[in-house]
């Protein structure tokens, strides 16, 4: 982990980021969404992807001058890979507070029932996620999830299209035998 | 596309609806907000949650009656009909649990007139502190249509008026996924949703949402956005809007 992902000096990062506010705005607006959720799909618990994003943007502003243009998504993801292998170490990330993201999002009109439903499968997703390895992990989110092309993957990440498609394959391998046995497991202890 | 088809398209029926369950990964309203702020870009957090409501109270001004013709013609009628009231009503706005502490708590406001769209001014005005602080005082016209407060309390924040503007945005939010600007589209109902926590007209936002994500390409994430809304919406005025959506994320 890069010492600076965690350990942002917060004003020497917004220093930066004022010299250069336009550019910075314009990258939290586009972006903001997508390091939100790559965040909480590589492991960040639902209740600290808020603080972990804000962490990833002030990295960002400390390194602004050092991303070139059309490289912003590319270094803001590495950013939240990085920050994301810190939050999985930490003790706290198997907190459970599904009810509540999904409380948030369903609105009135969806049953206990359906709620519960989703609950236990954004709990089973998150348990096939966490038995991936970290690089495999990350193709999966991206191409399965995110639905970005290999192409683009590879791009974003730094890798050959070769070692994605192989990566996704190992993913999509273990995500499925995963599931089979997850699913049989809920299967015996719901009777 | 250059690789496999995707799992939640052909995968078993539970692995589906297992990856499916990820369509709630987005951020809270007002996340975005907090991170301008916590980058030291508090004006530009403002900006950003303000942009779509100057710019739609801009060209309302021009033309008061654009927002509302545009949000009724694609299908809010009802609900806007059933929210919406001429004439003079009497509000108490109380505004609780506010998720972001940048808005101002809302003031009880007496006899609010409603018989026309507020100008811009007055819109702008009327809007929660954080556009007041920097707001020069309303024009004797503007002030006529903002609710009576005391000098000490907070900006009002009449219910109407905030419907209004709601409906200004999400008309701005309509033209720009019109005109192809997808990604704009959404960086608008971001700030929206940054700016109405509890918005009279999620639903609506909701479905523009989902064209927003379509126009951006994100068929996905539409298809599993609109497969949610209706999940969660069975009744809703939308319904066959989003359906009709759905089917198209297929295309």
């Amino acid at each position: 982990l890069d010492a600076y992902a965690l350990n942002e000096p917060r004003a020497e990062g917004l220093a930066v980021a004022q010299r250069e506010p336009e550019r910075v705005r314009a990258i939290v607006q586009a972006e903001h969404a997508f390091v939100w959720r790559s965040l909480r799909r590589l492991g960040v618990p639902a209740d600290a992807v808020d603080d972990a994003t804000q962490q990833v943007f002030l990295v960002l502003c400390r390194r602004i001058k050092d991303v070139g243009s059309g490289q912003e998504r590319s270094f803001l993801f590495g950013s939240a890979a990085r920050v994301a292998s810190e939050y999985r170490r930490k003790p706290f990330r198997h907190r459970e507070v599904l009810e509540d993201e999904i409380d948030d999002r369903a609105g009135a009109a969806e049953s206990p029932e359906k709620m519960l439903q989703r609950c236990q499968d954004r709990e089973l997703l998150d348990a096939m996620l966490d038995e991936l390895p970290m690089e495999q992990r990350t193709v999966f989110v991206l191409y399965e999830l995110e639905e970005l092309t290999m192409v683009a993957i590879a791009e974003l990440i730094g890798i050959p299209q070769g070692t994605v498609a192989s990566r996704l394959r190992l993913a999509r391998e273990r995500i499925e035998q995963r599931a089979r046995e997850l699913i049989e497991q809920r299967a015996k202890e719901g009777t | 596309m250059d690789g496999p088809k995707r799992m939640r398209e052909e995968g078993s029926p539970e692995l589906r609806r297992i990856l499916r369950s990820s369509s709630i990964d987005e951020p809270p309203p007002g996340a975005m907000h907090r991170t301008l702020k916590r980058v030291g870009m508090a004006g530009a957090a403002t900006a950003a949650v303000t942009a779509a409501t100057g710019t739609a109270a801009a060209k309302t001004a021009a033309s008061p009656a654009l927002g509302l013709l545009g949000l009724l013609k694609w299908g809010g009628i009802g609900v806007i009909a059933g929210t919406m009231t001429l004439g003079t009503v009497k509000v108490v706005t109380t505004v609780t649990a506010q998720r972001d502490p940048t808005v101002a708590p809302a003031a009880s406001v007496e006899t609010v007139p409603l018989v026309r769209v507020p100008t811009a001014h007055a819109i702008a005005s009327a809007q929660p502190s954080a556009t007041a602080s920097a707001s020069a005082a309303p024009s004797a016209a503007a002030r006529s249509l903002i609710p009576t407060v005391s000098e000490s309390a907070a900006p009002p924040v009449s219910s109407a008026s905030s419907l209004t503007v709601e409906m200004q945005e999400l008309e701005a939010v309509r033209r720009a996924i019109a005109q192809g600007r997808g990604a704009e589209a959404l960086v608008q109902l971001d700030a929206f949703a940054a700016q109405h926590p509890r918005a009279r007209l999620s639903e609506e936002a909701a479905v523009l949402r989902i064209e927003a994500l379509m126009a951006s390409g994100a068929s996905g994430q539409a298809r599993s956005m609109a497969e949610e809304f209706l999940r969660t919406h069975p009744n809703s005025a939308f319904g066959d809007r989003v359906r009709s959506l759905e089917l198209g994320t297929r295309n």
